[in-house]
């Protein structure tokens, strides 16, 4: 069985509260953190993750080119003005995944970015 | 001062509810020859609603912690404050050790740690820990740290341990009661939580978080982002989670660890880049 997590509510534990009448209707709220997963945040086809990686240049890159370039990201967007966007490549193992995580600053340009080479990869 | 106040409606909490508990107690021993009783039952709620941890549960911690020091033998043991709202004032915290009759303080290292002292008195009276914050406003979590590590990292050996003094000492913090002892069940034996390879404690870096990469002899490995950020890149439902998760305020530097995953060594060094490195 999955063991869940000490702190963070599984969300089929918090669905199980909330189905019996423990949790109420908690009402979208704008806090901390912001997450958009699209249906597919896989790097175009034919691009390699090196190739996709070049593609974005630190310090320059803005999110208008990188999507422009890259397409659609999965996005974790902090209060604090950060974003990180990540890709992966297709068919990626989720639990060793091939993937592009891009930090964009506040200010809306790219700040680093990092490469995963999953086992599949690097083998 | 208002931190003192603070301090003080929380001894004034605690004496009152003893004070009640024993009127209470007085007066259904009072009975008339007859068998009826002379007072109505009172039901009575203690206005008491600071951030509090068992004593009892902090001294298992720390037991556990003198046997599994193997895990990390060079490192000691404290005790960390972390904030769980946006608004949680972290100076000047005020932390007591408090009972019916024991009211020990501690203090706190500019780095929001503390060790706790063991007090034969304290643990006969089952007293709290409780720093002058309401409840839900901060969370805690076992700081074990292995010195002389190079900046910016830490060791596997010494997270494995907080994992299972953080568990025993019954730090981990959830608002909803009900949904905490449901988490229980699956937490309270640390050490099978703890060397599950399934197993998500959450650790907080000291900075917003960019990547972790584990490091042990040639072998290198930098975490999927689904081990940062709470998972948060793998559910878009996360934000409406997070006042359930004592990581609310937390989210950028929140990592998991592979504990259970043996092949790395506890001298496994964990570096983190943070997202404000140049």
């Amino acid at each position: 069985m999955s063991v869940a997590s000490s702190q963070f509510l599984p969300r089929l534990v918090l669905a199980s509260a909330i189905a019996a009448g423990l949790g109420g209707c908690a009402a979208p709220a704008r806090g901390p953190l912001v997450v958009e997963k699209p249906s597919s945040s896989v790097l175009p086809g034919g691009m390699t993750p090196q190739a996709a990686q070049s593609a974005i240049t630190v310090g320059q890159s803005t999110r208008a080119d990188v999507a422009a370039a890259l397409g659609q990201a999965t996005i974790v967007r902090f209060d604090s003005g950060y974003e990180v966007w990540v890709y992966q490549t297709a068919g990626a193992d989720r639990r060793d995944p091939t993937e592009l995580v891009i930090l964009f600053a506040p200010s809306g340009v790219v700040k680093k970015t990092r490469l995963r080479l999953g086992a599949a990869v690097r083998k | 001062m208002a931190g003192n106040a603070i301090a003080l409606s929380a001894r004034a909490a605690f004496a009152a509810a003893l004070v009640i508990a024993c009127v209470t107690a007085s007066a259904q021993d009072k009975k008339p020859a007859g068998g009826a009783a002379v007072l109505p039952p009172v039901t009575v709620t203690a206005p008491r609603d600071f951030v509090e941890k068992s004593y009892r549960k902090m001294i298992r911690g720390m037991d556990l912690f003198e046997r599994l020091h193997a895990y990390a033998p060079n490192a000691s043991l404290r005790f960390k404050l972390l904030p769980r709202k946006r608004d949680t004032n972290m100076k000047h915290i005020e932390l007591e050790v408090l009972g019916p009759t024991v009211d020990i303080e501690v203090p706190i290292a500019p780095d929001d740690t503390f060790a706790l002292m063991r007090n034969q008195q304290a643990w006969d009276e089952d007293a709290i820990v409780t720093p002058n914050r309401r409840s839900r406003s901060m969370t805690w979590r076992a700081e074990i740290r292995t010195p002389g590590l190079p900046p910016r990292t830490r060791r596997l050996g010494d997270l494995r341990l907080e994992c299972r003094v953080g568990l025993e000492a019954g730090l981990v913090s959830n608002n909803d009661s009900l949904i905490s002892k449901m988490i229980h069940v699956f937490t309270d034996d640390p050490e099978r939580y703890c060397s599950n390879p399934d197993a998500h404690y959450l650790f907080f870096a000291d900075k917003p978080l960019f990547g972790v990469t584990l490091v042990a002899g040639n072998r290198r490995e930098t975490l999927p982002v689904s081990e940062l950020y709470a998972a948060a890149s793998e559910d878009p439902g996360l934000p409406y989670d997070l006042p359930f998760c004592d990581c609310e305020v937390l989210v950028d530097r929140t990592y998991f660890m592979p504990l259970g995953d043996r092949s790395w060594p506890d001298d496994t060094l964990v570096e983190f880049e943070y997202m404000d490195d140049p």
